[in-house]
């Protein structure tokens, strides 16, 4: 017998392969039956489909490999870049063809193609993000052209309000510096009576002045305005006099709604602004931004939330962009430059 | 992209950066928040973004978050800390998932990430290449290296008696 326990692993890969001859297989299967300790070790070297299954002989049926047949384009230093195309889906159907062509003629590589089978890895879809919710913004269903419509209306409503207070209830600050050398006019009531009252809201000041004072700081028409029943006009030579007087409103809210209830007082003592004005109103504080931020105000409060209008703007003072923000969160922001 | 849409996609991303980020760096609490981040990231452009693009610019500014994480930290520390010899998956190697996972992490960061793009979330290769800011050629040849890598790791007979 040729086979023994010193070379019976040569036989064994003969017999792995199918290239022993039919009395050698004979002589083998007598060898496994007087040594049947190491039939599990030849077992090793079968490629029969039910050992294929196990990773640890196929790994050593690799390494064993000896002789390739090769294909048209598949070689031994190209297989890996075949399998690995094959994996990833970029083998046109002939080329498909041509790799399991392969792989029918060197079975051993179907270890390898089935182990780069295993790099394509999947995702474990039980692992999930937990904190979805605390990514998820409030969603605020405004339409954006309604809401153009809604802060000047709501600044409307405010200014209306709020105006026609101020205009109507005029009041001396008393804590301006000229205050106490400010002399009483008296009103003129539609009967001729002359009274004095305090409710007055035109106050003059009999001041040393060296010259004619400058005509923007003479507001006689305004006392049209202010004198209850404007029956008769007070009409006082300023020129003349060096009277002139001075509009002190008290300033109950230094906020941008009263600036700009304070320029709008103003604006209507100076005839709607077509003569001097007392405070030379901003630009800004009857741009339309300014009347949006009121609205925006106005409605917060009416409607008890916390909404504030954030601008920005540029070096001109235009406005490039906006943001609605409640209690620090955006509602909504527009780049006005995009459009 | 309107809020809704911006709601939309963390329905439908925020699972996939998780994971993608998590299989990386393998540290929960930073890989929640990086997602975290990447989502603030676009929550204040998602009017800029289109909603096609949004996924992608999702994981693209996670990959980035991440690497700036790496490079923070001292990784090879953290990977000593991850993977001592002898201890968990010495015991699991028999579960080829583990071996696989193990292998994946001993990839080199650029290759473990443009494996998991192509495989975890199906990106092309230029979509993988305009995340990680490689051109199609390089994803290909990292994308090849990295799985012939994982190959020879998982045949390779320690990893398997």
């Amino acid at each position: 017998m040729k086979i023994t326990r010193d070379n019976y692993e040569q036989y064994f890969l003969d017999h792995a392969e199918g290239t022993l001859s039919p009395e050698m297989e004979k002589e083998l299967s007598d060898f496994l039956e007087a040594n049947p300790d190491l039939r599990p070790i030849m077992e090793e070297f079968d490629p029969s489909p039910l050992q294929t299954v196990d990773l640890n002989n196929e790994n050593l049926k690799a390494k064993l490999r000896k002789y390739i047949t090769l294909t048209d384009h598949i070689k031994e230093d190209n297989i890996d870049e075949w399998m690995i195309r094959e994996i990833e889906g970029l083998l046109g159907d002939s080329e498909e063809k041509e790799l399991a062509e392969f792989l029918s003629l060197n079975p051993a590589y179907r270890f390898d193609y089935k182990i780069f089978g295993f790099t394509r890895l999947s995702p474990d879809l039980s692992v999930t993000f937990r904190q979805k919710i605390y990514l998820k913004k409030k969603v605020v269903h405004f339409r954006t052209s309604r809401l153009l419509w809604l802060i000047p209306a709501a600044a409307a409503i405010m200014l209306l309000f709020f105006g026609i207070r101020y205009l109507s209830q005029p009041q001396i600050r008393s804590d301006h510096p000229m205050t106490p050398s400010i002399a009483e006019v008296p009103l003129i009531s539609s009967r001729g009576i002359v009274a004095s009252s305090k409710k007055s809201s035109l106050v003059v000041k009999h001041i040393p002045v060296n010259g004619t004072p400058s005509l923007d700081r003479i507001q006689p028409i305004s006392a049209k305005y202010i004198i209850p029943n404007r029956v008769e006009a007070l009409s006082i030579n300023t020129a003349e006099s060096n009277l002139y007087p001075i509009m002190a409103f008290e300033k109950k809210d230094r906020s941008l709604i009263g600036k700009v209830f304070n320029n709008m007082a103003a604006q209507a003592r100076d005839g709607l602004g077509n003569r001097p004005k007392l405070k030379k109103a901003g630009k800004s504080d009857f741009s339309f931004w300014s009347l949006a931020k009121a609205g925006v105000n106005g409605f917060s409060s009416m409607s008890d939330r916390d909404l504030e209008l954030y601008l920005r703007k540029d070096e001109s003072g235009k406005v490039k962009s906006y943001a609605l923000v409640e209690e620090e969160r955006l509602i909504l922001s527009k780049d006005l430059n995009k459009n | 992209m309107t809020s809704e849409d911006y709601n939309q996609c963390v329905d439908s991303y925020s699972d996939g950066v998780y994971r993608f980020i998590l299989k990386n760096i393998r540290d929960d609490q930073a890989a929640m928040d990086i997602v975290q981040d990447a989502f603030e990231k676009m929550w204040l452009k998602f009017r800029e973004i289109s909603r096609e693009k949004a996924r992608s610019y999702l994981f693209t500014t996670a990959y980035h978050r991440m690497i700036d994480q790496i490079r923070k930290e001292s990784r090879m520390d953290r990977l000593d800390l991850r993977f001592e010899p002898q201890d968990y998956y010495h015991n699991h190697y028999n579960d080829l998932k583990v071996v696989l996972d193990e292998a994946l992490q001993r990839l080199p960061e650029i290759q473990r990430s443009v494996i998991l793009l192509r495989d975890y979330e199906g990106y092309s290769y230029q979509e993988i290449g305009n995340i990680t800011g490689l051109n199609e050629a390089q994803v290909k040849v990292y994308i090849f290296r990295g799985r012939l890598a994982l190959k020879n790791y998982l045949v390779s007979i320690e990893n398997l008696v």
